[in-house]
C-alpha cells in the first residue's frame, strides 16, 4: 500500500492520481456522462409554448381525433393554426385560458377539461343543450323521507309495489354486500326502476358490478382499446368486455333503467352494459356519452388537462362517445311537473305493470 | 481470504440524501425535481473461486423520493427497492491499487405516484436486468491512518421491465386482464442505465466511517413511453468487517454454550 505523509500529500496525490487511480475513476464516470439522455421536448412557459404543449398532448394521446374528423370534420392541424393566431405576447392568464378552452371545445368532449386554480374549462353542451328530463323537487317527492340508503344507492318500494333505486354517482362506493341487501329488500316487488339520471359517472368497476345483477349468463357488452403510439390511428386490437352473472342475488323480473343526457362516462358504460339484456328496458333520453377513459397531463405553466385516452365501443364495435339511444324515448312533460309528477318514473311504472 | 471458515465479510450501512430528477411520460410530459432519501446496505466477501480473486457483492437500496413540477404545483412521490447481486474478479497491478471487473443481477421494484392525476395516477416499476460492473479501489496511508477510496460503475446490458403500453390503462391491465407488450426487453439502446458509486473509507475505533456519493442514471424508452430517474446522493455510514472463525481457532471458554 502506498505510504503518504501530510507535507507531501498534494504532490504525491498528484503523481498517483496522474497515472492511475483517479484517471481510472474519471474514465469510468465519464462514460455515464456521455450517455444520451432520454428526455421529453420542453416547451417554454409562454402563451405559444403552452398552446403548443396542449396541442401536442391532444395530438398524440387523445383517442377520438380520427372519429371526430369523420363525424363532424374536425381538422386538428387546422385548429392549431387558428388558435395560435389568437395569441399575443402580453396576453393575461385569463385570456390564454379562454383561448385554450376554446381550442379544446373543438373536440366536443365532456371528458376534456382544463384546470387552473381559478377555473375549470369545460365542454358541457352534451347536456346543457338538451332538456334536463329531471326535476329535483319532484324527484324528492318520490323519494320522500323514508327511503333507505345502501352506500350510494337510495331505494324504496313505491306504493304500487314497484321497487325504486336511485344511483346518483358511480363515484359512490358500491359493494356486493350492498347490492345483496337492496335486492333482498326489493324481492317482493313486481318490477324495478333503476334511475341513473344525472349520474355523471365514476368507477367503471361499479358499472360492471351493478350490471352483473341483471344477467344470468356471461354477455359480450362491448370492446375497449388503447393507443399504442402517437399517431391518430395507433390503436391496439379492441379487446372484448364481458359482464358475468353475479354470484349474489340477481334480479329476475322486469327492470327499467331511466336515463337522461346527464348520464355520462361510467354511466354511459353502464347503460351500454345493460342495454339488450332480456329483462332490461332503457327508458328516457339519449345518454350524454363520454366513452373515452380520461387521462391527465399538464402544461408548462402547471395547468392540468384531462382528455379521453382509451376508447370504448358497444358490442357491435360502434362508437358510443356521443351517447346511447334509449329503447323507449320519454321526455319530461311540463304539465306533469306542474302536477308534481315525474313523467319518466310514471311511464316506467306503467310499463312495468303491463 | 480463501475459506469460508475464516473469511472476512464486510458490511456497510449508509444513509443518503440527494437530488432527483424524475420523468415518466405516462404521468406527465414534464420533468419533476426534488429530493431523495436512501438507504444503502452492502455485503461483500472474497469467495473461494480462483484462489480468492473473485469477490461477492450484494447491495440493497431503499429509496424514497419527493419531487415537484417545474412550477411547483404538482407533486410526484416515488419509492423503490433495489437488489443488486454480483461477482467481481480482482487484479492488483500495484501496491494499494485494485481493479475489479464483473457483473451483477439487479432487481428493481417500486413506482411513482402523481398526486394530481386521475385515471393515470401511478406508474409501477418492475425490472430485472444484468449489468456489467467495473470498479477500482485504492488504499493508502495518511500518517497512521489506512484510508481507502473506491469507485464502481455498473452499466445495464440487458433485462426485462414492466411497462403499460403507450396509452394503456391500469384498469385494462388489472381489472380486465388485457395485456399488450407489457414485458419489454431492455438493453443499452432503449435503456441506457448507469449506477455509480464512489466511497471513501476512514477507519475509526470500532468501525470504519464511510463517506460516499451514489449516482443513478436510470432511463428507458419502451412502448413509446419515456422515463428517467437521475439521482445524485451523498451518503454517510459505517462499515463493519466481520471475521468468521472456525471453532478450532476460538478458545473454548469464549464460547458461551
Amino acid at each position: 500500500m502506498g505510504k503518504i505523509r501530510f507535507p507531501r500529500l498534494v504532490r504525491v496525490l498528484d503523481s498517483v492520481f496522474g497515472h492511475s487511480f483517479l484517471k481510472l475513476i474519471a474514465c469510468l464516470f465519464s462514460v455515464s456522462v456521455m450517455v444520451s439522455c432520454i428526455d421529453e421536448d420542453n416547451y417554454e412557459n409562454t402563451p405559444e409554448g403552452n398552446l403548443e404543449a396542449l396541442w401536442q398532448i391532444i395530438d398524440t394521446r387523445y383517442c377520438f381525433l380520427d372519429y371526430k374528423a369523420e363525424s363532424y370534420g374536425l381538422d386538428w392541424n387546422e385548429v392549431k393554426g387558428r388558435y395560435m393566431a389568437c395569441l399575443t405576447p402580453n396576453m393575461t392568464s385569463a385570456q390564454l385560458f379562454e383561448v385554450l378552452c376554446n381550442m379544446l371545445a373543438e373536440l366536443r368532449d365532456g371528458h376534456v377539461n382544463l384546470y387552473t386554480a381559478a377555473d375549470v374549462g369545460r365542454y358541457w353542451s352534451w347536456q346543457e343543450d338538451f332538456p334536463a328530463n329531471f326535476n329535483d323537487s319532484v324527484h324528492r317527492l318520490y323519494l320522500g323521507t323514508d327511503y333507505k340508503i345502501a352506500s350510494g344507492l337510495k331505494y324504496k318500494i313505491l306504493d304500487d309495489n314497484i321497487g325504486y333505486i336511485y344511483y346518483e354517482s358511480f363515484s359512490d362506493a358500491l359493494g356486493d354486500g350492498n347490492l345483496d341487501e337492496v335486492f333482498y329488500y326489493l324481492r317482493s316487488c313486481t318490477g324495478l326502476i333503476l334511475d341513473v339520471r344525472n349520474n355523471g359517472g365514476g368507477q367503471l368497476t361499479y358499472a360492471s358490478m351493478l350490471a352483473s345483477r341483471f344477467t344470468n349468463e356471461k354477455r359480450l357488452v362491448g370492446y375497449i382499446a388503447h393507443k399504442t403510439g402517437p399517431g391518430h390511428s395507433d390503436f391496439s386490437d379492441p379487446e372484448p368486455e364481458y359482464v358475468e352473472p353475479s354470484q349474489g342475488i340477481r334480479w329476475q323480473k322486469k327492470v327499467v333503467v331511466l336515463t337522461n343526457r346527464a348520464c355520462y362516462s361510467s354511466t354511459n358504460t353502464f347503460v351500454r352494459n345493460v342495454k339488450g339484456m332480456p329483462r332490461v328496458t332503457v327508458m328516457g333520453d339519449r345518454t350524454g356519452g363520454g366513452s373515452g377513459m380520461p387521462y391527465t397531463s399538464e402544461l408548462p405553466n402547471g395547468w392540468l388537462v384531462r382528455f379521453s385516452a382509451c376508447p370504448m365501443y358497444d358490442a357491435q364495435m360502434q362508437q358510443i362517445e356521443f351517447g346511447i339511444e334509449p329503447d323507449v324515448l320519454v321526455n319530461m312533460d311540463l304539465a306533469d311537473i306542474e302536477k308534481n309528477k315525474d313523467t319518466l318514473i310514471e311511464q316506467a311504472r306503467s310499463f312495468l305493470k303491463k | 481470504m480463501t475459506g469460508t471458515a475464516d473469511r472476512v465479510v464486510s458490511r456497510a450501512y449508509l444513509l443518503g440524501l440527494g437530488h432527483v430528477n424524475l420523468l415518466d411520460t405516462y404521468l406527465s410530459p414534464l420533468s419533476y425535481q426534488g429530493g431523495q432519501l436512501s438507504y444503502l446496505g452492502e455485503r461483500s466477501y472474497a469467495t473461494r473461486i480462483a484462489g480468492g480473486k473473485v469477490g461477492f457483492q450484494s447491495l440493497f437500496q431503499a429509496i424514497g423520493c419527493y419531487a415537484l413540477s417545474p412550477v411547483q404545483n404538482g407533486t410526484t412521490m416515488g419509492g423503490f427497492l433495489v437488489s443488486r447481486t454480483g461477482l467481481h474478479y480482482r487484479w492488483q497491478p500495484s501496491a494499494g491499487l485494485r481493479l475489479f471487473a464483473g457483473g451483477n443481477l439487479n432487481f428493481t421494484g417500486g413506482g411513482l405516484y402523481n398526486l394530481r392525476n386521475g385515471n393515470n395516477p401511478a406508474q409501477a416499476k418492475l425490472q430485472l436486468d444484468v449489468a456489467a460492473s467495473l470498479a477500482a479501489s485504492w488504499s493508502f496511508r495518511v500518517g497512521k491512518q489506512l484510508l481507502a477510496l473506491r469507485g464502481q460503475v455498473d452499466m445495464l446490458l440487458a433485462g426485462l421491465m414492466f411497462s403499460p403500453n403507450y396509452g394503456q390503462s391500469y384498469y385494462e391491465l388489472f381489472s380486465l386482464g388485457h395485456y399488450d407488450h407489457n414485458v419489454c426487453f431492455i438493453f443499452p439502446g432503449n435503456a441506457p442505465t448507469f449506477r455509480q458509486m464512489l466511497t471513501f473509507d476512514v477507519p475509526m475505533r470500532r468501525a470504519t466511517l464511510r463517506l460516499g456519493y451514489v449516482s443513478e442514471i436510470e432511463q428507458s424508452q419502451v412502448n413509446g413511453l419515456k422515463n428517467h430517474r437521475y439521482s445524485h446522493s451523498f451518503m454517510i455510514g459505517f462499515v463493519r468487517d466481520l471475521h468468521f472463525l472456525s471453532r478450532k481457532q476460538i478458545p473454548a471458554n469464549q464460547i458461551f454454550y
